[in-house]
């Protein structure tokens, strides 16, 4: 056994800290619900004016297309209305759609699915016999390695994270860029929590090559 | 060979990519100098794939106090992990960056005509 296996002990990573919720804009969210549950025709349009803009954000974020990530809104504000009554108030209002939305894209994006899965092998590292790196990795400079500060960076990182094989990018969107814990990874994605992390981390070994290739200028 | 020389041809060693005449030079020095005979075993007992399972964890800060240890044992002789491991948070710092400037940008106004279809098609489910 090696001795990285050897020193590991029994159990996970500590849980991160859980978010702090401000009561008052519970109290919002709550009293916005009890006015739509009350039949009040009003308050369903203030919550889409009030979170609608954002949540298409989300959609967008993971659709390819304007139009699926519009009809993910409505089927994700049809399936809210549906069940706002399971809404029990612990959690802002904004994180309990943001859910909603997050479940309708991945269905969305798994009716998409159609072509044959693209493999991320090619995107992986690779070792000699022995274990050690068969092609040594590549250092970026300094001047490189700033520009992901830079908002035309961002978007090459978007477009980089676009490259992924689709389960690869979806848990990018989910872990990284939506901020979603591993336990509420595995839930949307219903798969184990090891699961999610096998998966993450491959994503971002593949992530890491493509930026490689495009920091250094070694693109295929 | 001395300890520097040795260091430099860790790799290669390890590979097989050294005339005989380089290898039996590191052999002799190794027996006549513990720590880089200490050296030979660390680097024979961790690769870099090794390394690579434990990395989410070193770079999340959660991997335990006794695995760190063996992780960056490895980090101080291998200097292509060094340089992986750079990379690999440069991605997750590209990614989370990118998420922080999304969530963060100020989202395009929904499109009336999207409000108009949900609130019609509520209309519709209800009656």
């Amino acid at each position: 056994m090696n001795p990285l296996r050897a020193a590991a002990p029994a159990g996970g990573p500590a849980q991160p800290a859980s978010k702090i919720l401000d009561p008052s804009e519970l109290a919002r969210d709550r009293e916005l619900v009890a006015r739509i549950l009350a039949g009040e025709e009003r308050a369903f349009e203030e919550l889409l004016a009030t979170y609608g803009a954002r949540l298409l954000a989300v959609a967008a974020r993971f659709c390819r297309e304007e139009h699926d990530a519009q009809d993910v809104v409505q089927d994700a504000m049809l399936s809210a209305f549906k069940g706002l009554g399971s809404y029990t108030g612990d959690a802002r209002l904004y994180t309990w759609l943001h859910r909603i939305v997050v479940n309708a894209a991945l269905m969305r994006l798994r009716a998409r699915r159609r072509r044959p899965e693209q493999s991320i092998e090619e995107l992986l590292p690779t070792f000699t016999a022995a274990g050690h790196h068969r092609e040594p990795p590549r250092r970026w400079d300094e001047p490189a390695s700033a520009k992901l500060e830079r908002s035309e960076t961002r978007k090459q990182i978007r477009h980089l994270i676009e490259q992924l094989p689709e389960p690869f990018r979806v848990v990018v969107l989910l872990r990284d860029i939506e901020e979603l814990d591993t336990a509420e990874t595995a839930q949307v994605l219903d798969i184990t929590e090891q699961a999610v992390k096998t998966r993450l981390h491959r994503a971002r070994q593949a992530l890491r090559t493509l930026l490689e290739r495009h920091l250094t200028g070694s693109e295929p | 060979m001395n300890c520097k020389d040795l260091r430099d041809k860790l790799y290669r060693y390890f590979e097989g990519l050294l005339p005989n005449a380089e290898e039996e030079a590191i052999d002799r020095h190794a027996e006549a100098c513990p720590e880089c005979a200490g050296l030979l075993k660390q680097w024979s007992e961790t690769t870099c794939r090794d390394l690579l399972d434990f990395i989410d964890d070193y770079v999340d800060g959660t991997l335990a106090e006794s695995v760190r240890t063996v992780f960056e044992r490895h980090l101080a002789i291998c200097t292509q992990c060094v340089d992986y491991l750079d990379g690999y948070r440069k991605a997750i710092d590209g990614a989370r960056a990118l998420g922080k400037a999304e969530r963060a940008a100020p989202p395009a106004s929904m499109p009336p005509e999207l409000i108009a279809a949900i609130l019609a098609a509520r209309k519709e489910k209800r009656s």
